[in-house]
């Protein structure tokens, strides 16, 4: 193995990572504030990619995509907090995670039904551009993932540390009763939430569909799972620990397949990371004890 | 008053024995044969039993328009099953007791088929199963014939071109981790073994695995002359992309399975893939006049020029059906014995296809090179050699 | 005489309804979120597999070893389950399903991807079973699962779950320790999906990793939840429902998953406690029902008695 080839594995881990980052970061917020395991967020992370083609079929733009695809995905998941998941709040927590299923294989049948079974192209030519430096190549999308992930993270950071909208949001995700004594709507915070997590899941979505080519009805499902896998290594609902977890598991991915021969898919990997980990550490890694 | 109500009795008896006599007439002789089938027509591979059942519907319509068997019509009866093994034995159960179909196409996965295969085989009613490659769906099952490679023969294929006829010696292997894609390895390793090429690399991934890049730096890093993959379309779209934005291709020439001839493929590979070299058990387009009329009339029916992999295979199945119908009558036993006995079956490319003990048939290998020019898969040459071809050695793997 | 295709629905009713029965036990009665049933049902159902092909035993001699194999699943499971609780454990346990999963396709002595075929057909007394002596065992597993339950959740173990269910501090106050009863339910409810998965194995006479993932078991656990959690009648119903659904909706072919989808979301929206869980819609009615209809019966009684 030689400097050029770990060159390219890093980058091709930080790529894989920050989609992973992407997915978690919505679960985890949405974590923090409700309690509930969102499994639909995957179904949300695929219309996404769905809308964000049709609006580039249309507009070819990819810019005009980008911020279609995540207003819309950002309306559907108020419109999943506020109609399905807020009557279920004082009921046992199956019974949101029951719904949560059930939503997701509905939008799964839903894009089958719209868009047909086969797998569709997202082909963008202006990406499909790449750049080699001392052996090691980066393609024009690999530039929007990274460049994207960054953008979002610096933006969310902000919003949630400088504004009063993301100190009603830390405030939620405290605690609800004293949030509300001290007069934050705790209503209208949660939708925000749900709002930002799922535009930046329907960016990723997005970036994915471009990366590898491909909008297909069971996109949402691998990177789902592993989504909530993450939120629970990184510490529930801490945002900065499903981002860290996300980042750790690109790489161990990466590293794992290429460089071991475990007889296990990257999935398996995944997962037994996970389970190994909530043995070892049960609160995650920046969870709190 | 007596009267009108006689005569009044009289007509309403005229029209109904007039009903009946209309009714009762065609049921004789003109009853439609079902044709069972049954295939994923929702769900995750809700793709492939829906290509499959459109070339089954297009194999049943243009032999109705020719006047069907012996002047009955056939009737497709289809159920979805999901991708779902239990569900795929309920509903072969359901059209063999309920619908009483004399034959089934079998439109499914190899996982599902191996389920419900042995269904078919117990109540004696022949299937041809369309595109499944796993050795257990027909192994054993005296009524269960297969429309298809056995998975292992593509990759001895690839193997013997790619060492005979084209002299590489280092070769890398990417497996797709589930019966179709660990054949066609198994087949490629034994050849390579064989013939002497050297495998340097050999990764296995699941065929929902769509991120290449960790594998294709590492295999670009070993210089080798070719790489051997197996998988669905979406996987061998993926890697043979992800590959030559790496480098990896065309510098090494890359070799797939037959679901080269997949949507995904055509739609998804773009201006990479030049080039890229796969074994298929039909191909068109070709200069063939047969196959030409059929993909007219494909296009015709559904106005998509691809045909893929899956649709070809149950068109062809459809019709060897049909055909052992003609040969041997219109009931159970006697299909199975027109299907064992088949002899010279023109395929859809035009090639004569005959069947073998293990109801397997002798199916020529279409090596096709994808052209990006022109989008499409070219014909290099029909591998017909029955050393390479014959499915018979590959048993010895499955018990 | 039934036809063969309405015995296969009667046969995957019965084998799922054991399955249900037994995340019932450690989902409905102890509380203890499982989503990876189907590890247990897969560890049964594989043992039965590797027995009686590659060992030669028959399906009644394989058939407690491979149960034993489950409920020793549930309790290596259930032991870092104590660990965790509620959506950890939710988490935790799709984990597991997923690395099962992936051992079975790519350990050499699981048979791959590929699983395990040709599992012999069960016998009795000599004889082969055919379908229908096949449904009557299923029938039987079924309703000794159904005793099996109703002693337990009679018993003083029945109470314990309870408790540990409802208030696991309080639990562990008046003392009782929380973490035996958990991997008690853990094991006996991974022994019922054991058996259900012994008897599938031997219905489709092939196993397979993907038969016992993820998905299996979210509709397994979805049957329980769609029934009513707790409830023995809801487990059954859930898993007969569910198993019938697609059935029944065959006419609406392309949109069954739909129905599917949109049943659970509104049923969690409208009627949460499930289709016959205590306390709903159904049962409520249907207990009246019952406690008129007893009175009823009590009074023409009293009437026939002194007219």
């Amino acid at each position: 193995m030689n400097a050029t080839v770990l060159g390219q594995q890093l980058v091709n881990a930080l790529a894989l990572g920050s989609v992973y980052a992407m997915i978690a970061v919505g679960l985890a917020m949405i974590y923090g504030v409700l309690r509930i395991l969102h499994i639909a967020h995957a179904g949300i992370y695929t219309a996404g990619a769905y809308l964000g083609l049709l609006a580039f079929r249309e507009t070819g733009n990819l810019v005009i995509a980008l911020i279609v695809a995540m207003t819309a995905a950002a309306l559907l998941g108020a419109l999943i907090e506020r109609f399905i998941y807020r009557p279920m709040l004082a009921r046992p927590r199956i019974v949101a995670l029951i719904a949560s299923i059930g939503l997701f294989i509905c939008l799964s049948d839903l894009f089958r039904i719209l868009a047909g079974p086969h797998q569709l192209a997202f082909d963008v030519p202006e990406l499909a551009g790449r750049y080699t430096a001392g052996g090691i190549t980066v393609s024009g999308i690999d530039l929007v993932i990274l460049g994207g992930t960054a953008a979002i993270f610096v933006a969310l950071w902000f919003v949630i540390r400088k504004t009063s909208m993301g100190f009603a949001i830390r405030a939620v995700a405290q605690d609800v009763e004293t949030a509300k004594t001290m007069g934050i709507d705790v209503d209208r915070s949660v939708s925000r939430v749900f709002m930002i997590g799922s535009a930046i899941a329907a960016f990723g979505g997005v970036a994915v569909a471009i990366l590898y080519n491909a909008v297909y009805t069971t996109m949402g499902d691998m990177i789902g799972y592993k989504g909530l896998a993450l939120i629970v290594i990184g510490g529930f609902g801490s945002i900065s620990g499903a981002v860290l977890a996300a980042f750790l598991l690109g790489f161990a991915e990466t590293a794992l397949t290429t460089y071991m021969d475990l007889p296990l898919s990257r999935e398996g990997i995944a997962m037994l990371m996970l389970v190994l980990l909530i043995l070892i550490r049960p609160q995650g890694l920046l969870g709190k004890a | 008053m007596r009267a009108s109500s006689q005569i009044r009795f009289a007509c309403h008896a005229m029209v109904v024995a007039a009903g009946l006599l209309w009714a009762a007439a065609p049921a004789g002789a003109q009853q439609p044969i079902k044709l069972g089938f049954f295939g994923p027509l929702t769900d995750r591979f809700a793709a492939l039993g829906i290509d499959a059942k459109k070339g089954a519907d297009l194999a049943i319509k243009l032999a109705n328009d020719a006047g069907g068997v012996n002047g009955r019509k056939i009737e497709l009866v289809a159920y979805d099953d999901r991708g779902n093994r239990t569900e795929s034995i309920a509903v072969v159960r359901k059209m063999i007791e309920q619908d009483n179909v004399v034959a089934i196409v079998g439109g499914s996965l190899s996982l599902t088929s191996i389920a419900s295969a042995p269904v078919a085989n117990e109540e004696k009613v022949p299937m041809v199963a369309a595109y499944s490659n796993a050795v257990g769906v027909v192994k054993g099952n005296d009524y269960v014939f297969r429309w298809a490679s056995v998975a292992d023969v593509q990759g001895w294929v690839m193997a013997h071109h790619a060492v005979q006829e084209r002299g590489y010696k280092k070769f890398a292997l990417l497996m797709q981790d589930e019966e179709y894609g660990r054949g066609i390895i198994n087949g490629a390793e034994q050849g390579l073994k064989k013939l002497g090429g050297e495998v340097v690399y050999k990764k296995a991934f699941p065929p929902t695995e769509r991120e290449f890049r960790a594998i294709m730096t590492e295999i670009k890093a070993l210089n080798v002359d070719a790489v051997l993959m197996s998988g669905l379309g979406p996987v061998l779209t993926a890697g043979g992309r992800q590959g030559y934005e790496i480098g990896v291709f065309p510098k090494a020439q890359l070799y797939v399975g037959c679901d080269l001839n997949e949507a995904d493929w055509f739609t998804g590979i773009g201006e990479n893939g030049d080039g890229t070299i796969g074994t298929l058990e039909f191909i068109t387009p070709t200069d063939n006049a047969i196959t030409k009329k059929f993909m007219a009339d494909y296009e015709a029916a559904y106005k998509e020029k691809i045909i893929t992999h899956e649709a070809g295979l149950a068109y062809d199945a459809t019709r060897l059906i049909i055909d052992a119908m003609k040969r041997g009558g219109v009931d159970r036993e006697g299909i199975r014995k027109a299907l064992a006995e088949t002899k010279s079956f023109t395929n859809l490319s035009g090639v004569k296809i005959s069947y073998t003990e293990l109801r397997e048939p002798m199916l020529p290998i279409a090596l096709g090179r994808w052209d990006k020019a022109s989008q499409q898969i070219k014909l290099m040459k029909f591998v017909e050699d029955p050393a390479l071809i014959d499915p018979r050695p590959w048993y010895q793997y499955y018990k | 005489m039934l036809d063969a295709y309405t015995i296969t629905i009667l046969s995957l009713m019965g084998i799922w309804s054991i399955v249900a029965l037994g995340l019932n036990v450690i989902t409905g009665y102890a509380g203890q979120f499982n989503l990876g049933i189907g590890v247990y049902m897969g560890t049964g159902a594989y043992t039965t597999a590797m027995l009686t092909t590659a060992a030669g035993f028959s399906f009644w001699e394989a058939l407690p070893l491979a149960v034993a194999a489950a409920a020793l699943m549930g309790f290596i499971t259930g032991l870092p389950a104590l660990r965790v609780r509620e959506d950890s454990l939710a988490v935790l346990t799709i984990g597991m399903v997923f690395v099962f999963e992936s051992l079975l396709v790519y350990l050499p002595y699981f048979g791959g991807p590929l699983g395990i075929g040709r599992i012999a057909r069960v016998s009795f007394g000599g004889d082969a079973v055919g379908k229908e002596g096949y449904l009557l065992i299923i029938l039987a597993a079924l309703a000794l699962t159904i005793a099996a339950t109703l002693y337990l959740k009679r018993a003083w173990i029945g109470l314990a779950w309870e408790s540990v269910r409802e208030n696991e501090l309080a639990t562990s106050v008046i003392g009782i320790h929380p973490a035996r009863f958990k991997l008690y339910a853990f094991t006996i409810g991974a022994a019922f999906a054991g058996l259900g998965g012994v008897l599938y194995a031997h219905f489709t006479r092939y196993v397979t990793p993907y038969d016992f993932g993820f998905l299996p078991s979210i509709y397994v656990l979805a049957m329980v939840v769609l029934g009513g959690l707790g409830t023995i009648r809801g487990a059954v119903f859930g898993a007969c429902f569910l198993t019938l659904l697609p059935e029944l909706f065959r006419f609406v072919q392309d949109y069954r998953n739909l129905i599917y989808g949109m049943a659970l979301v509104l049923l969690m929206l409208y009627e949460p406690r499930g289709l016959l869980g205590d306390g709903s819609f159904v049962w409520r009615h249907a207990k009246a029902a019952a406690t008129r209809l007893r009175a009823l019966l009590w009074h023409g009684r009293q009437y026939a008695a002194n007219p």
